[in-house]
């Protein structure tokens, strides 16, 4: 489980964000430090690169080697990270170390206050009947300011425990310039930095061969438990090593002056020698205290003692302690922190402290530690009740974690001064848009925030200072078309002479037509025979054989417009149907048909009371073929147009109450339209009825197929039509019929002549005359 | 002056006014034509409302059944105005939908009963080409012949095969070919017909226009 950082829900292992707030949880997992890839806990290869993630394990302990109880070094441990399961089993532990060493007092009678170093003397709260006699002035006077403020109040120490300025070692330099940048050229050579100077105890720690041993099997004769801090178990549990994430880098420390396995640590890549393990003996005692137990003689390397996947009970140190180094064989470095011999140079820096550098240094990738845990959320709870004020007040608010079970093992703890040292990635945390709307309310990043948005609400648009040259150059051309008079374009010339040159020709096609016309009027020119028209003929015996008072009905379908022609054209059969004694019912779908009929009627019959008696003048139908249909039906339900009277009471539509009860019918029409809706209606309601035409010369190509199939019994068109047949019926207006066709026969020809002479010119004059 | 010789003055100068147009667009002639078209809707509604309403609205006065055949196209009329009114347009739909359906239903049946099948039939018939004789079978053969082609001439697809679009272009193609001389002389004819038909109302104009300029000469002779 990961706890969240912020709201402390408890969160599947693997989360990446939490799922009660939302808030990046920390992951946890291994770093490559050739690939940078997120190996998970345990591995001890990059899945990547193959890269050695943990450190080999730390060659043996030389033998005869006393195990020392490790220093009681309060608010200060070594670096490890610990799994958020097992924060609060380590925190427990801690606690009972801390009661337990305190209430005991073994670790400060056996080691006292000599033989730690100075700044660590100052760490240590004093116990209340413990004084600390300093032998010589302190040589923190020499050491930076900010050395001396995390250490606190300088204690009086012994003058031989001074140490000089010179022998501040690199890795403090970089504590006192935190932000300074470390130049990787200050790193010494690995090969120069003889294997001795390592220390045991660090030995100790990096020895993973270590049997591990059940707390209970452990001789609790030799070494007592309760001087063996639980957390230093832990750091000699042959687990993996737990490393910060990132530590200082290498650049910083000579890595010649760490010991091997820290080394390893550091770089991965390099390979450990045996040989270059430290002899034991250089180690102090009081640091072989801190060492803890030695693991026995001929442990293999195995893994190293730390691990995150199984954690295993904490072990027990050995039996055998490495005995107490003499002064002098410790390494420059340990003398440093030593109080007791003054005169070593502490230019080596213990790996330890490693962690202690600027936070702020930069971090190379070559300095990158091999093992990187990324975990840096997760914080161990502090054992607040052995630290002093001073460094709880640096300390600052924990969030609480929750104890865990940590299978035995001793956590580890950073204290926060020292962890606020560390150096970190900083990594920016860009908070990503919340939806506000929609279903997508509440989800992050979904959108990208658009150009638009990212502008700085206080951002004022640069408006420009004046109109460009351009512009301006502009606004005058305009300014001056605008202003210009308007003038109107005349007319050009040339088009004056196409517009009359085109009106001459269009008078002289009139005249010509015109001439064509009246021709025939001044003088009787024989140039066309006697027309013939074949329907005329059977139209005239199926009129002339109508039986006398038969009624007709007749469909006016003309108006004035082609009264002209279809008046030549129906008048001959009109009076034909008027010599045959026929009553004519008269019905027209056009507002001007009953007009036109009775003016043409007006002149055939001019008795009013015959009229009435032959001719019922229905009017105007509206609806087309609607219509047509609708007064074919009811003939006697409507109302006649000349008299106002109802048609049943017309005495010329006696017995006539649809177009059932009629002899014939007629359409006079001018358009193929009503033709055709007369012809259609007619034929589906009275299939047997004669239908018979007198049709304009426009109307006379859709009668065509009517008349040869038989739909239409008889018809006449056009003016040749109604001129034979007025010839057949001889009604004395034979001489107009003549006139007419002379005329219209000259105006056709004058127009096809005229239309060649038009054709002639085109081709020969070319299309401009 | 009767009304006659009034008539006969008027109608003379419109024609002339009409005929002006040879000389081109002129105010006589707009003027001529402005009336024509004033007098002719002028005409319409006098005849609607004299042939139609007063003829039906009476109607309204006579027994229920007579008021019922007068009412409901009365509603419906009355429904039709509001197409007028964007607002109330829908009120008209109703009589539209009824003048619609009524119209086509009338006109499809008529169509199918009136023209096709007796037109079909009348195709097909030889005997009635063999009635008239030679020339009644060359006509109907010719008939059926332009028929097929002109409806081929509207044959714009083809196959894309090789052998089938050799056929194909070898027979419907060549076919709508001749299709479209048909067509070409069909066109042409209406062409001769609607000038036929112009010139036979420009004959008799200028022989009405003749006749009253006699008429009002010897009336002017006394």
């Amino acid at each position: 489980m990961i706890y969240c950082p912020k709201c402390g829900t408890a969160n599947r292992q693997g989360s990446k964000f939490c799922n009660e707030c939302g808030s990046p949880l920390p992951a946890t997992g291994l770093r490559c430090p050739t690939c940078g890839a997120l190996n998970p806990v345990g591995n001890v290869y990059c899945d990547r690169c193959n890269t050695r993630l943990i450190p080999p394990g730390p060659s043996q302990p030389p033998e005869g080697e006393k195990p020392q109880r490790p220093a009681p070094i309060k608010g200060i441990s070594l670096p490890s990270v610990p799994l958020e399961e097992t924060a609060r089993d380590r925190f427990s532990e801690l606690q009972d170390f801390a009661a337990e060493a305190g209430g005991k007092g073994v670790a400060e009678e056996e080691i006292g206050p000599l033989e730690l170093p100075s700044w660590l003397t100052g760490v240590e709260p004093a116990s209340p009947g413990e004084t600390i006699v300093p032998e010589e002035p302190s040589p923190l006077l020499e050491a930076p300011d900010w050395l001396q403020e995390v250490i606190g109040p300088v204690e009086p120490s012994v003058p031989g425990e001074l140490t000089p300025a010179a022998e501040v070692p690199d890795w403090l330099r970089g504590l006192e310039a935190p932000a300074a940048p470390i130049a990787p050229e200050e790193a010494a050579p690995a090969a120069e930095v003889p294997a001795a100077e390592v220390p045991d105890w660090l030995r100790g720690l990096e020895a993973p061969a270590a049997p591990i041993v059940p707390e209970e099997a452990a001789p609790a004769a030799e070494v007592p438990a309760a001087e063996v801090p639980d957390w230093l178990r832990g750091l000699e549990s042959p687990a993996a090593p737990i490393v910060p994430e990132e530590a200082a880098p290498a650049a910083e420390v000579p890595a010649a002056e760490v010991p091997d396995w820290l080394r390893g640590l550091e770089s991965p890549a390099a390979p450990i020698a045996p040989e270059e393990a430290p002899p034991a003996a250089e180690m102090p005692d009081w640091l072989k205290e801190l060492a803890g137990p030695t693991p026995p003689e001929g442990t293999p390397a195995g893994p190293p003692p730390f691990t995150f996947e199984e954690p295993s009970p904490p072990p027990v140190p050995s039996q055998e302690i490495a005995p107490p180094l003499p002064p002098g064989e410790i390494s420059d470095w340990l003398r440093g922190l030593e109080p007791v011999p003054p005169e070593g140079p502490s230019e080596r820096v213990p790996p330890v402290i490693l962690d202690v550098s600027p936070r702020a240094a930069p971090v190379e990738q070559a300095t990158v530690p091999p093992l990187v845990l990324e975990e840096e959320e997760e914080a161990l709870p502090a054992t607040g009740v052995e630290l002093p004020d001073w460094l709880k007040v640096l300390e600052g608010e924990q969030p609480a974690a929750p104890p865990a079970d940590f299978g035995g093992l001793v956590p580890a703890e950073i204290p926060e001064w020292l962890r606020a040292m560390q150096p970190r990635e900083e990594v920016a945390v860009v908070e990503e848009p919340v939806e506000s709307e929609g279903l997508l309310a509440g989800l992050r990043g979904l959108l990208p925030i658009g150009s638009g948005l990212d502008m700085p609400v206080t951002a004022k648009p640069v408006l420009p200072q004046g109109p460009s040259p351009a512009t301006v150059a502009r606004a005058e051309l305009l300014q001056g078309l605008l202003s210009r008079p308007l003038v109107i374009p005349r007319a050009v010339p040339r088009e004056t002479r196409r517009q009359s040159g085109w009106m001459v020709v269009r008078l002289l096609v009139g005249l010509a037509l015109i001439a064509a016309i009246i021709a025939p009027m001044v003088v009787r020119l024989p140039f066309f025979g006697q027309p013939a028209a074949p329907g005329a003929d059977m139209l005239f015996t199926m009129v002339g054989q109508l039986p006398p008072n038969t009624p007709v009905l007749v469909a006016w379908e003309y108006g004035p417009a082609e009264a002209e022609e279809m008046d030549r054209v129906a008048g001959p059969l009109i009076d034909h149907l008027l010599r045959q004694q026929a009553r004519l019912v008269l019905v027209s779908t056009r507002m001007e048909g009953p007009a036109s009929a009775e003016a043409l009627l007006a002149s055939r019959l001019a008795d009013t009371q015959e009229r009435l008696q032959r001719i019922a003048n229905l009017g105007y139908v509206p609806g087309q073929a609607a219509g047509v249909r609708e007064v074919i039906g009811s003939l006697d339900s409507r109302t006649e147009a000349s008299t106002g009277l109802p048609a049943a009471q017309i005495e010329a539509m006696a017995g006539v109450r649809s177009v059932a009860d009629v002899g014939m019918v007629v359409v006079l029409a001018a358009q193929p339209d009503d033709l055709r809706i007369w012809v259609e209606q007619v034929s589906t309601v009275a299939p047997g009825l004669p239908i018979v035409g007198a049709l304009s010369a426009r109307a006379e190509l859709l009668g065509a197929p009517y008349i040869s199939a038989g739909q239409i019994r008889g018809a006449i068109s056009g003016l040749v039509g109604g001129a034979v047949y007025e010839r057949q019926l001889d009604t004395g207006r034979g001489r107009e019929y003549e006139y007419y066709l002379t005329s219209l026969g000259l105006a056709q020809w004058a127009t096809a002549a005229l239309a060649v002479l038009g054709a002639l010119i085109f081709v020969f004059g070319g299309r401009k005359r | 002056m009767t009304a006659d010789l009034i008539g006969l003055i008027v109608g003379t100068l419109l024609t002339l006014m009409v005929l002006s147009y040879i000389l081109g667009d002129n105010p006589l002639y707009r003027l001529a034509l402005h009336l024509l078209v004033g007098v002719t809707v002028g005409y319409g509604v006098a005849v609607t409302v004299v042939t139609v309403l007063q003829m039906t609205l009476p109607a309204l006065r006579g027994n229920s059944a007579d008021r019922v055949g007068v009412a409901i196209p009365l509603i419906l009329g009355i429904l039709l105005l509001f197409k007028g009114f964007p607002r109330w347009a829908a009120l008209g739909n109703f009589s539209t939908a009824f003048l619609v359906g009524v119209g086509a239903a009338v006109a499809i049946g008529g169509a199918l009963l009136g023209t096709i099948l007796p037109q079909t039939a009348a195709v097909g018939s030889i005997g009635t080409w063999l009635q008239q004789g030679l020339s009644g079978l060359v006509n109907g053969l010719l008939t059926a012949f332009g028929t097929i082609c002109a409806l081929l001439a509207f044959a714009f697809a083809d196959p894309q095969k090789a052998p089938l679009r050799y056929i194909w272009k070898g027979s419907v193609g060549l076919l709508g070919q001749i299709g479209r001389w048909f067509l070409l002389a069909a066109f042409g004819a209406a062409f001769g017909i609607a000038l036929t038909a112009s010139l036979t109302v420009l004959v008799g104009r200028i022989y009405a226009v003749v006749m009253n300029i006699q008429q009002l000469l010897a009336w002017w002779g006394g």
